[in-house]
């Protein structure tokens, strides 16, 4: 096992990581990890736009997870009983580019409608997505977001290149769902 | 009536709401566990406070350095709610502070003038 982590370390330090959260999400870890990412911000002197919008994807992608993921350490996998759904996200820099990667597990159902939905905001141009954002904002919100339903808007808005997203199979019920930002 | 003051935490902003002066501030950064929850108090308030409102002059000071979409949903239903007020008589404005190098704070700010019509919206650099 200590070898594995040994892997782990220098791989994410080839990768540029400096920040990875594994395990069970909640709102203290996304405080705490979140100041933490900020602090790393501030002691490499990122510029104030730069440092927001990299703690805007980190807040957004954290509560996503939160809100939307599966616990797979429970008794319980069925999502409206999830109290600390799994999740890992990491940070890495390389070259002053900051990319964040976060994954979690998500019941197969949810997969269509997410996909789509990403799909679709992804292939808008900024100012089409921004007309969008503002217009879902004065909306009333969906009955199954457990947000404001902007969430995956404002990190597209964010990212400098286009997201990348993937679903990997885990078995009949739970996706894999990984999403990839760079700022 | 009461002043509303909810002191800042490490994801929720100072608020304080001065009943006497009619100044109301927003301040710090937005990104509660839950949005609806921590906000209800301050709608509740403002509903009150407005009721009440005659011909005073009422300025909302909001100087907010980050916060999250759940936060700027609620946020355009504070302005919304705002709006309706200066649509029935009520002379109310608001002005959105920020720093002069968060670009960030500036562009939102432009986004939600651009959402409001009747409600006087001015962007004060700080």
């Amino acid at each position: 096992m200590i070898g594995n982590l040994f892997q782990y370390t220098c791989q994410f330090a080839q990768e540029g990581v400096f920040l990875c959260y594994s395990g069970p999400t909640s709102h203290e870890v996304l405080v705490s990890t979140g100041n933490t990412l900020k602090q790393f911000l501030e002691e490499n002197r990122v510029d104030k736009k730069q440092f927001y919008c990299i703690f805007s994807v980190y807040v957004e992608m954290f509560e996503n997870i939160i809100r939307y993921g599966v616990d797979c350490f429970g008794d319980n996998t069925q999502m409206e009983k999830c109290r600390y759904p799994y999740g890992i996200i990491t940070v890495a820099l390389n070259n002053d580019q900051f990319t964040i990667k976060c994954g979690n597990i998500i019941a197969l159902e949810q997969k269509s409608k997410l996909q789509q939905y990403l799909n679709t905001i992804k292939s808008m141009d900024p100012q089409i997505i921004r007309d969008y954002y503002r217009k879902k904002r004065k909306q009333k919100v969906e009955s199954d977001c457990k947000g404001a339903g902007l969430g995956l808007i404002e990190i597209i808005r964010k990212s400098s290149q286009p997201i990348v997203f993937s679903f990997d199979y885990i078995d009949d019920y739970f996706l894999f769902f990984s999403m990839t930002a760079a700022i | 009536m009461n002043n509303l003051e909810i002191p800042k935490t490490k994801t929720t902003p100072e608020i304080f709401f001065n009943f006497s002066t009619n100044e109301l501030s927003i301040k710090g950064e937005s990104f509660p566990e839950n949005t609806s929850a921590f906000y209800a108090p301050v709608f509740e308030w403002l509903e009150e406070y407005i009721n009440a409102l005659t011909d005073q002059v009422v300025i909302v000071n909001i100087e907010l350095v980050y916060f999250n979409s759940s936060s700027s949903k609620v946020l355009m239903d504070l302005f919304d709610m705002l709006e309706e007020a200066v649509q029935n008589g009520k002379e109310i404005t608001v002005r959105w502070r920020y720093d002069e190098d968060n670009e960030m704070a500036a562009e939102y700010g432009e986004d939600f003038m651009e959402d409001l019509e009747d409600l006087p919206f001015q962007l004060v650099e700080i």
